[in-house]
């Protein structure tokens, strides 16, 4: 009994001197970012120091803040185009990237038509914009690509842009080994230069000819057709080709227009007169040989 | 009067010389480098990188061989030198994202390739950005000094 009442008293006792120790430690001071400083009391003087509270203000000054993500939040495609172009000529790569992405969303969401393609074009290009961009900011050596370090990208560009090749002729360096490098800044330059407004394109007349060669033939679709109308209008027969032949299937398997009715009465008349008129001439003949 | 003529037909001649002097500076800050070309930034740095070198193995020269400017020349110049650290290729990149960021437009380009290669060293970034801070506010003093 005695010394379950010893070790409640020394459990008590610890209890007391845990509790005692909390309440008398002094609390850490408060550590407050440069950023998260409350706002001032602009109804005390600057000059009025608080002791309130020991504080400890931190010099942080984040080289990039990264953290933060730009958003962009443009309501229509040309709004969202125009913050590509805009953080194109402020040199702001994240708002960019932030830019491009809302864009496609609207344009994926556009209904198809001449003005989706145009956009679609053009944020090709961004991609393209973007994709170099993005390389010379995070790469080590990023003034300069090759193939190494971007597999494929100077090929392909080459191949979509029939001028790069001519443009990048003096910003290219071919090292000892023969190894060709491409200065990224120029190709970034030469990208944003191909992005050019959408221009209004003529409304083609809607003719039956130009209008089945837009449907069934995608290859023939494809060429650069200037005025289909024209074209349409210069050849009214039909040419004789695949697309054309085509063509003919289709229109033979299309519904044919019932025939004239006239012409199948006509002939129903005929053979009905010439049926009455042998029966007249056979009971002619019936009659002169029972006269005779 | 004839050494009045002869002076004045010299004082023209320098002039006219002067003025044919093709006026290419070096680039001085981002500015300045901002306007320059891929190629011409990569050959600059090759020559930067070449001449840094050649000047720091010279101090010895110039200042004595055992004179402090050749142990501060050991000691401190030389981590700071481009010379065999870094490829005139990733001196031009380095630059060219220290440049990217219009607050540092103003800051000499050699301040800017020091503070690149501590950067690049891994010095921690609250140092590299009060340094960042010291030369913007020195690089737009020198610039408001020159207007």
């Amino acid at each position: 009994m005695g010394i379950r009442r010893a070790g409640a008293a020394a459990l008590g006792l610890v209890l007391l001197l845990v509790a005692v120790s909390i309440v008398a430690e002094d609390p850490l001071p408060v550590i407050h970012l440069k950023s998260e400083r409350p706002a001032p009391d602009f109804l005390t003087p600057s000059s009025s120091v608080s002791f309130d509270g020991p504080a400890i203000v931190l010099a942080s000054y984040p080289i990039r803040d990264e953290f933060t993500a730009p958003v962009v939040n443009a309501a229509t495609v040309s709004a969202a185009l125009d913050a590509l172009r805009g953080a194109a000529a402020a040199n702001d790569l994240p708002t960019f990237s932030a830019a491009l992405t809302r864009a496609k969303e609207l344009v994926d969401a556009m209904s198809l038509g001449a003005k989706r393609n145009a956009a679609r074009r053009s944020l090709l290009v961004y991609r393209d914009v973007e994709q170099v961009w993005t390389f010379a900011a995070n790469d080590r050596l990023g003034a300069f690509y090759d193939e190494e370090s971007l597999p494929g990208f100077h090929d392909r560009i080459a191949a979509d842009y029939p001028n790069y090749d001519a443009f990048m002729a003096d910003y290219r360096v071919v090292d000892r080994y023969g190894r060709a490098l491409y200065a990224t800044a120029e190709t970034r330059t030469f990208l944003l230069k191909q992005v050019r407004p959408a221009a209004p394109r003529p409304t083609p007349t809607p003719t039956l000819v130009a209008r089945k060669r837009a449907n069934v033939g995608r290859a023939s679709a494809r060429r650069p057709v200037p005025t289909p109308t024209r074209r349409a209008e210069a050849r009214p027969t039909p040419v004789l080709r695949p697309a054309d032949a085509l063509v003919a299937d289709m229109h033979n398997a299309a519904p044919v227009a019932p025939p004239v009715r006239e012409s199948s009465g006509g002939r129903a008349l005929v053979f009905i007169v010439l049926t009455l008129a042998g029966i007249g001439v056979l009971t002619m003949l019936m009659r002169t040989e029972r006269v005779a | 009067m004839k050494k009045v003529a002869v002076a004045l037909v010299l004082v023209l001649l320098t002039t006219v010389g002067y003025a044919a002097t093709p006026e290419i500076a070096p680039p001085s800050n981002g500015e300045d480098w901002m306007k320059l070309s891929s190629t011409e930034k990569l050959f600059w740095s090759i020559g930067y990188s070449q001449g840094y070198l050649e000047a720091l193995n010279k101090i010895d020269v110039a200042a004595g061989p055992n004179s402090a400017c050749a142990s501060l020349a050991s000691r401190t110049e030389r981590q700071s030198s481009t010379a065999g650290k870094v490829s005139g290729f990733e001196l031009v990149s380095g630059l060219e994202k220290f440049y990217s960021d219009p607050g540092n437009a103003l800051i000499p380009v050699g301040s800017a390739i020091r503070i690149y290669l501590l950067q690049a060293s891994g010095k921690d970034q609250t140092t590299v950005q009060e340094l960042i801070e010291t030369a913007r506010a020195l690089g737009a003093a020198s610039a408001r000094r020159q207007k």
